[in-house]
């Protein structure tokens, strides 16, 4: 019997089940084989995780307290167990997929995976909105004001108006027989010049041949895939992975965990398979450091307070190397945000939020900012030029002009401890 | 929406819905109201374990008809004072984790989300804190213990819950013997009642002036009123956790072991009784020994001193009953699985019905109320598993807290065998001299059986709601109503 099998584990139910008079064993037994009736969807090419739509559905909402996409709503409509509730009843066209609330609420989400960090499940209510929206896009129902991301893909390459990969580019350097390639993310290229120099500086310092190979490089295409667009971030997939592929890169340099984790997990995800080594800026130069290639002995008396962006954090389970950098650093005080490690909580930008829920984004920006500067920090210091953003974003819009920290990169630390000029 | 089968469908339709909707606006702007369908589909719903079979069949267990987030007791106080006007309900809701549809909008009506309520001020002289009703749980013992502090009200559902919700149900947590009960850590509130005015009591260690009016609120399931402040008392983060567990073959031995220490005034904050299903449920994969026995655990908290001691006494009265220690690998994992909730969601969709029903009673009917219901619950055909563990104790009596599983027989509907198993449930806890519900509350589930609970005093609990409330605008159909639960799923 297939449920004694799926339950050989749980003995006292099967027990259970054996005990039980006939009517009822047969009744239970009917009962588990029609099940996944709930899981199936009469929608066509309808490809959604609906065993985990429908788990959801059915959950008391365990991670709420700290889901950012309800505690900065303060809505139910939006917490991940009622999106996934309201998901399940589009599958099952209670509601029609063509609902304009429906889809905003499909959207109302950082792709922080906070809820999968608490959930008894595993389940990652986010991902299961990516998959929605992804439904959205094969029936062109996503929403107007994000067509221009896609636009502009078409346009330039990336998602921004002006493209950051151009010739003119200050960052568009080519040094011949390059074994690195330093894939400089779009928000890094344009809203983190001073990262990005950062990095470059570095990069001279430790007398590395790099290219960055603007003309040919594309965006990684995680904010389209996180928006619905999964086939043209596919497309895009395939073209890095060609030009990639097809240079002498032996390793691919990130400075943001979303091209890290794009070009790293969900390509290979996709069977498209980046041959060079993947890393992010973070771990090449804590290596270097333990190498004693990088000596960064000049004091910074600072104090910082550390953000660790979701990706890192949550999706995939680093949280030490940034603290081991810090480490290496003379006159560097560290002191930690209230939520942070694993339990970090999402800076707004994620998942496209900016675009789809500017205000709460902005809201949500705020919260965090507060939360980094508990201790009064000099620089509150992250490894996400996204994250980077919102928090200076977050210090512009605010009402509150006292903002004496600033904003960095861990790249710029580093560089600020080598004496480099950038 | 058509799509849709809705089971309390509101038979009153508001006619000045329009009208309502306007001036409601005005109170609150238009950014904290909606009559969106897809937010009445969310806040059509609470976590009633019985919805979630509608979930999976498509039916709505209610619609509200308007959804309010209002930011100051201000404005509650004129959106009650205008759907006195109207005559429309007022249904206050947390966050929706309450078992037994208390925040369900049975004959619709306006929804107030108390989730802008979320202010903390502490007050570390007093060691109090006073928090928003909207607050979630989770989220105020993260804050205080950022600061070595706790309040200890730890429910299994406090990553999903609001402190309004516990006062409405007097909630229990995990640790209730050292922290207490909702009821014995609120000190004092400010409420807006159903009439719009505002009102707020005085904090005080203890007093003697008089009746202790707002402690009639605790418990009052948005009945009487919509809690907007409350001032509770706070901890110090304990030296020592203590952990102990003991394993024993007979229920009433296990039950005078926990009876006389607690009547020696040692107090653990966390007593778990397993019977023998339960034991084999939890306990059966990583605790071998644990195999046809009662599993006892302990937790307890304070000054290492003084936990040390107590440790020392509570096995001295386990052995004594022929308790079997255990050691701490039984508590390590109550630690580790403690909020990890699935069973809804992984048994849901096999088409069962099941639930939770907790009650109390004195120690002298303990063990025969547990015997008497689980037969009575097994005596319900359709009804395979039966089981109980015991969840909070006190010097004089214990809360028993039981599960119930199953399929209705041919020619039976879910809804009908949910209702035989509750009503199996209760009658025999009232026959047996307990009280219908610990900490969950009354709802929809036992609104039928107030009356009975409580017998002379129920009428003028009535009277109270009457004068309070006269035009039974605050979270109707829950309390004081016989019958509103329908049949058919
Ligand atoms: C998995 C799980 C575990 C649980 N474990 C426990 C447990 O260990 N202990 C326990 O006691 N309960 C437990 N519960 C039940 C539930 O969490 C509690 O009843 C909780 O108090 C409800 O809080 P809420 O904010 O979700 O309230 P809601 O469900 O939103 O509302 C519950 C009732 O309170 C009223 N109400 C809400 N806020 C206010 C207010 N500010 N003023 C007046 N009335 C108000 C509502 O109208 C409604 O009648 C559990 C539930 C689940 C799903
Ligand atoms: S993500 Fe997990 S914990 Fe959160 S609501 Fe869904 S099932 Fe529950
Ligand atoms: S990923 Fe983050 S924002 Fe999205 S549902 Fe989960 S907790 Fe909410």
């Amino acid at each position: 019997m297939e449920i004694i099998k799926k339950f050989s584990k749980q003995k006292w139910l099967i027990k259970l089940i054996m005990d039980m008079d006939k009517e009822d064993r047969s009744n239970m037994l009917a009962g588990y084989k029609k099940r996944k009736r709930y899981y199936t969807s009469n929608l066509t090419d309808f490809e959604v995780n609906l065993k985990d739509l429908a788990k959801c559905a059915l959950c008391p909402d365990m991670c709420g307290f700290d889901a950012p996409c309800l505690l900065v709503s303060k809505k139910t409509t939006l917490s991940p167990q009622n999106k996934s509730r309201l998901a399940l009843f589009m599958g099952m066209e209670r509601i029609p997929m063509d609902n304009p609330s429906a889809i905003s609420v499909l959207y109302s989400c950082m792709n922080c995976d906070a809820c999968k960090h608490w959930c008894p499940m595993d389940i990652s209510a986010g991902e299961l909105m990516v998959e929605m929206r992804c439904e959205l896009e094969k029936r062109d129902l996503v929403p107007e004001k994000l067509h221009h991301l896609k636009n502009r893909i078409d346009d330039n390459g990336s998602v921004f108006e002006k493209a950051p990969y151009t010739e003119e580019s200050e960052f568009n350097i080519d040094i011949p027989n390059a074994e690195v390639f330093y894939y400089i993310g779009c928000v890094s290229a344009t809203e983190r010049k001073s990262m990005v120099r950062a990095n470059i500086a570095l990069l001279n310092h430790l007398k590395v041949k790099f290219t960055t190979k603007f003309q040919d490089r594309n965006c990684c295409g995680s904010p389209l895939y996180k928006v619905g667009y999964k086939s043209v971030a596919k497309d895009l997939a395939q073209k890095n992975k060609d030009t990639i592929n097809n240079s002498k890169t032996k390793i691919v340099l990130t400075d943001c965990p979303a091209c890290l984790n794009m070009l790293k997990t969900t390509y290979s995800d996709w069977g498209v398979k980046i041959k060079p080594k993947i890393m992010h800026f973070k771990d090449f130069l804590l290596n270097k450091i333990e190498k004693g290639e990088l000596k960064p002995d000049k004091p910074v008396d600072k104090v910082i307070t550390y953000h660790d962006p979701c990706i890192f954090a949550r999706g995939l389970g680093e949280t030490e190397i940034s603290r081991e950098v810090f480490a290496k650093i003379p006159g560097l005080e560290v002191k930690e945000a209230y939520l942070h490690g694993e339990e970090t909580r999402c800076c707004g930008y994620g998942g496209g939020y900016h675009v789809t829920n500017k205000e709460l984004s902005i809201k949500e920006g705020l919260i965090r900012l507060e939360q980094l500067r508990k201790h009064s920090p000099d620089y509150i210091v992250s490894t996400c030029p996204t994250c980077e953003l919102s928090f200076l974003e977050a210090q512009k819009n605010s009402k509150n002009n006292n903002y004496t920290e600033k904003i960095k990169d861990l790249s710029e630390i580093v560089a600020e401890s080598l004496g480099l000029s950038f | 929406m058509e799509n849709f089968k809705i089971h309390f469908k509101n038979k009153t339709e508001f006619k000045d819905i329009d009208k309502i909707t306007e001036k409601l606006t005005k109170i609150v702007g238009s950014e904290k109201i909606s009559v969106d369908m897809i937010d009445k589909i969310a806040y059509g719903k609470d976590y009633w374990l019985i919805s979630n079979l509608m979930t999976l069949k498509g039916t709505l267990p209610c619609l509200p008809d308007i959804i309010l987030w209002p930011q100051t007791a201000k404005e509650v106080s004129e959106i009650i004072k205008l759907a006195n006007n109207y005559k429309i309900p007022v249904i206050p809701y947390g966050e929706g984790s309450g078992v037994v549809g208390g925040a369900l909008a049975v004959n619709g009506g306006i929804i107030i989300d108390t989730k802008y309520f979320d202010s903390i001020e502490i007050n570390s002289t007093n060691m109090t804190v006073t928090v928003g009703t909207g607050l979630n749980g989770a989220v105020l013992e993260r804050n205080l213990n950022e600061l070595g502090l706790r309040m200890g009200h730890i429910p299994q559902s406090i990553r999903t819950s609001t402190i309004g919700g516990y006062i409405a149900h007097r909630a229990a947590g995990q640790f209730s013997g050292i922290y207490g009960k909702m009821e014995d850590i609120v000190l004092s509130m400010e409420i807006v009642l159903p009439t719009g005015d505002i009102i707020s009591s005085k904090t005080y260690p203890r007093a003697s002036v008089g009746p202790m009016v707002d402690r009639l609120f605790l418990g009052s399931e948005g009945t009487l009123g919509i809690v907007t402040k409350a001032t509770c008392k706070i901890w110090p983060m304990p030296e020592k956790q203590g952990k102990l567990s003991y394993l024993f073959t007979d229920m009433q031995h296990c039950l005078d072991a926990i009876r006389e220490t607690l009547q020696a005034r040692i107090n653990p904050g966390v007593i778990r009784i397993y019977d023998k299903k339960e034991t084999e449920r939890h306990f059966g994969e990583t605790i071998k020994e644990s195999k046809d026995k009662i599993m006892v655990i302990f937790v307890f908290e304070g000054i290492e001193k003084l936990v040390d001691l107590e440790l020392q006494i509570t096995s001295g009265n386990c052995k004594k009953y022929n308790g079997i220690a255990s050691g701490e690998k039984p508590i390590d994992h109550w630690f580790k699985t403690r909020f990890k909730v699935s069973e809804a969601s992984e048994f849901g969709p096999y088409d069962q019905v099941m639930d939770t029903i907790e009650v109390a009673c004195m120690w002298d009917k303990s063990k025969e109320i547990y015997d008497a219901v689980i037969n009575s619950l097994l005596s319900v055909p359709g009804i395979y598993l039966a089981s109980g563990h015991a969840s909070h104790f006190y010097s004089t009596g214990v809360c028993w807290y039981f599960t119930f599983s199953g399929i209705p027989k041919e020619g039976k509907d879910h809804f009908t065998l949910y209702n035989e198993a509750w009503d199996a449930t209760i009658s025999t806890v009232l026959k047996t001299e307990g009280t219908a519900s610990h900490h969950h509350g009354m709802g929809i589930n036992r609104g039928k059986w107030m009356q009975l609970e409580h017998g002379e005093e129920f009428k003028l609990l009535q009277k109270i709601k009457a004068t309070v409330d006269p035009n039974n605008i605050m979270n109707p159909g829950k309390l004081y109503l016989e019958e509103i639960q329908k049949k058919e799923l």
